[in-house]
């Protein structure tokens, strides 16, 4: 049954509403996938439970490569948190897209300037972070462990709520995506910590590594479907996507977005997707009691 | 200076001027219509915008955000369906005016409200961004925690007859508000099993169950059972602004502009109660506060340059801290993020001429909004020529579509309907629908509040009464409460002050 992806329409299922990160990668992607395959793409957004309802429905669809989502970290923390009825490999990885790390910022009236500067501190240091049993709230608490601190972990309901509680002196510190802090890092409403891997719009901020803490962790996003994909149709795909990857407007979006193409195909984006699973599900399912 | 110069430059543009008009355009339309909302609007534009110069492509978010706040009004005011869920306090005074066939001379309040406060709010935005960002800052759990409060009971005292019904349907709002995942600990509440609670109940299914999917209910449920007195016939001469009932209204607008600048400038206060709140001072500056609530022109231009005041205040945080104020605001950033515009700090100390095209591109917006809406009235008013044999059901099937097209989820227009048969029940016993929708809105910000604060402060609850704006807020709402349980009756407790 030689199949090609050209021979109908792709669906790409959004598990969130449009208008975010997630959303706005797809239909990024969704031009230049449409020229390289000669085929027509379509995004549909089905939002619900973080996430839990759309990758849920993608799960039912035929794994042909005609229906496909977007993974990201939420897959391994849902099923950490207990949330989901899947488990994170109920899905076939086609490949890694862009990545970009956490990164941990404080009031600046408290001076902190680095790790060292919160391991040192007097305890407890309050840190926030948006969604409870978010990604962001599971690295706030590897970030804790790896320092030593004692902590109070204060969950937000999203990015903009906890930045604010951190800018306003109402908590220490947050964790957050580059792109949320980077203008109030650069002009000093917010301090930067660290960054769990490099990142262009923080190029000021070392990363934890840097600093000799062992938080690695990426957020990332790419492209996946049900499990049990044919070799031949997930070739097509990598092919498809590397092409894509060279679209002018697409690095554009990208970069305004503040996410770094870097693209992981195979056994290496299988060895990806271990490592962070292994970093996150067991954190995922230690909060849940 | 040669800044502000240089970003005027925008003006005589075509390109971006007709990108600022058609955002607009389908701003209002979308706001206008059950179901679809300012988030959708902007949502839907930003695909588009990727691959158009960034004045152009900021220009039309601005100003479908802008035309979707204001296009609200016109489905609350004809319909007594609000487009967005800040329109809510609209239908109070707008729709009682529609029953008494003014609906021309409502819409035409409305829309001189909107812009006026939508003007006045970008000055204060333009003038005043930084330090009132610094106040936004200020709040923190205890200062969340008290607005919220003050601004359910508000919401329960100008929203019904009697403020006890006002205030058990608030509770039945707040108790909505804990289902899904405990926002401190993650622990499942209420859900039931199903994947789509997690998240808590969405608001829009909620918004037009209740205001939308009700009136259906109830429109059917009266051609059954009772004769239904008919609208009276529009007088269409009046589809203008009443810019006379404006100016003598000066203080409610002002009082509302400021209100709805401060409420839409503090991330994660829940913008729509912001309209409330300026209801409720309009209605205790005035000299018939009795006439609240039955179609009067200050409830209106309360409600209305409000509104648009809170767009202009969400974009406050969002420009000065990189901080969006509301929902749709944070969408508009990601809109102006993926242009290669970061909003925050930055923004403000470098580049000067950026910011102020963004000012004028707001300006314009604003603008457009009105002349666009002006020569609408008069088209908007037909729509009460159709028959409620067609009507109702067009505005079943528009509620349900929209709701699918915010989610995808089918779960959601079960909610939605479910919702419709809980606003019929209520509004049939005169509890009102207004309070459940703030109660599932304001109880959320409450409860985790509340919590995080009792977690940042250590436990120590004494700290809620002694921040003084906390302790403000919550002064505010024991004296409102005292008033409203003195005075027998609700509608004239603003005359004791």
């Amino acid at each position: 049954m030689a199949q090609s992806l050209s021979d109908r329409t792709i669906k790409i299922v959004v598990p969130y509403s449009a208008g975010g990160g997630n959303d706005s990668f797809a239909r990024a992607l969704q031009k230049p996938l449409e020229e390289i395959l000669d085929t027509s793409v379509t995004i549909q957004n089905i939002a619900g439970g973080g996430g839990v309802v759309g990758y849920t429905q993608l799960l039912a669809a035929r794994p042909d490569g005609f229906t496909v989502t977007i993974p990201n970290n939420a897959i391994f923390t849902l099923q950490g948190m207990g949330n989901a009825t899947f488990e994170y490999d109920d899905f076939d990885y086609i490949a890694r897209v862009t990545a970009e790390p956490y990164v941990l910022t404080s009031n600046p009236n408290l001076g902190w300037e680095g790790l060292d500067d919160v391991a040192v501190a007097d305890g407890p240091v309050k840190i926030g972070f948006p969604g409870v049993g978010s990604s962001a709230h599971i690295m706030a608490v590897a970030i804790v462990e790896s320092l030593g601190v004692e902590a109070q972990m204060v969950p937000y309901g999203g990015d903009a709520d906890a930045l604010a509680a951190a800018m306003g002196g109402h908590i220490d510190a947050v964790v957050s995506a580059p792109i949320a802090v980077a203008s109030a890092v650069e002009s000093g409403q917010l301090a930067g910590l660290g960054t769990t891997g490099e990142s262009a719009l923080l190029d000021g901020v070392r990363t934890f590594a840097d600093q000799g803490f062992d938080v690695t962790t990426l957020q990332w996003r790419g492209v996946a479907a049900p499990s049990g994909l044919d070799d031949d149709i997930r070739q097509q795909w990598v092919d498809a996507l590397q092409a894509a990857l060279d679209d002018p407007d697409f690095q554009q979006v990208m970069t305004n977005l503040g996410a770094d193409v870097a693209p992981l195909y195979g056994d290496e984006l299988d060895a990806f997707v271990e490592r962070t699973a292994a970093d996150m599900v067991p954190l995922a399912q230690r909060l849940r009691q | 200076m040669s800044d502000i110069v240089a970003s005027l430059g925008i003006l005589v543009d075509i390109k971006v001027l007709l990108g600022i008009a058609f955002g607009t355009f389908l701003g209002l339309v979308m706001g206008a219509l059950p179901g679809l909302t300012a988030t959708m609007a902007i949502a839907l534009l930003i695909p588009l915008t990727f691959g158009f110069p960034p004045e152009v492509g900021i220009g039309m978010l601005l100003g479908a955000f802008c035309g979707a706040v204001a296009g609200g009004a016109v489905p609350a005011i004809l319909l007594n369906v609000p487009g967005t869920p800040s329109s809510v306090a609209s239908t109070l005074d707008g729709f009682p005016m529609t029953r008494r066939g003014e609906a021309g001379r409502a819409l035409g309040l409305a829309i001189a409200s909107s812009f006026v406060g939508g003007m006045l709010g970008a000055l204060l935005l333009i003038l005043f961004a930084p330090p009132i960002a610094t106040f936004a800052l200020r709040f923190g759990p205890a200062e969340f925690f008290s607005l919220a409060i003050l601004g359910l009971v508000v919401i329960a005292a100008v929203s019904t007859k009697s403020i006890l019904k006002g205030l058990i349907a608030g509770g039945l709002g707040i108790f909505l508000s804990t289902v899904g995942s405990d926002p401190i600990t993650g622990v499942l509440r209420f859900t039931m099993g199903e994947p789509s609670l997690i998240t808590g109940v969405n608001l829009l299914p909620a918004l037009i169950g209740l205001f939308a999917i009700s009136q259906v209910f109830q429109d059917v449920f009266e051609r059954i059972y009772k004769k239904k007195e008919p609208l009276k016939k529009q007088a269409l001469t009046s589809a203008r602004p009443p810019w006379g009932a404006l100016r003598r209204a000066w203080k409610v607008i002002a009082s509302s502009t400021l209100i709805g600048t401060l409420v839409g400038a503090i991330p994660g206060a829940g913008g729509s109660v912001a309209s409330f709140l300026s209801y409720d001072q309009a209605r205790r500056m005035s000299k018939t506060p009795e006439k609240f609530g039955t179609g009067h022109d200050e409830g209106l231009i309360a409600t209305e340059s409000s509104n648009n005041a809170m767009a202009s205040g969400a974009l406050i945080p969002m420009l000065t801290l990189g901080v969006p104020g509301e929902v749709a605001t944070a969408v508009l950033m990601g809109g102006l993020t993926i242009q290669g515009i970061r909003p925050g700090p930055m923004l403000f100390e470098q580049s000067g001429a950026l910011i102020y095209s963004i000012f004028i591109a707001f300006l314009l917006a604003n603008i457009f909004m009105f002349l666009i809406q002006l020569f609408g009235i008069k088209l908007f008013v037909q729509i009460l020529r159709v028959k409620e044999a067609y009507l109702m059901p067009s505005i079943l099937v528009l509620s349900l579509l929209g709701v699918y097209a915010a989610t995808g989820n089918t779960f959601d227009m079960y909610l939605a309907l479910a919702f419709g048969a809980l606003g019929f029940l209520l509004n049939v016993f005169g509890f009102g629908t207004a309070p459940v929708i703030l109660g599932l809105i304001l109880g959320g910000i409450a409860e985790s509040n509340l919590r995080r604060g009792m977690t940042v402060f250590n436990g120590d609850w004494t700290r809620f009464f002694t921040q003084p704006i906390s302790l403000a807020l919550l002064a505010a709402t024991v004296l409102l409460l005292f008033f409203l349980f003195r005075k027998k009756s609700p509608q004239s407790y603003g005359s004791g002050e």
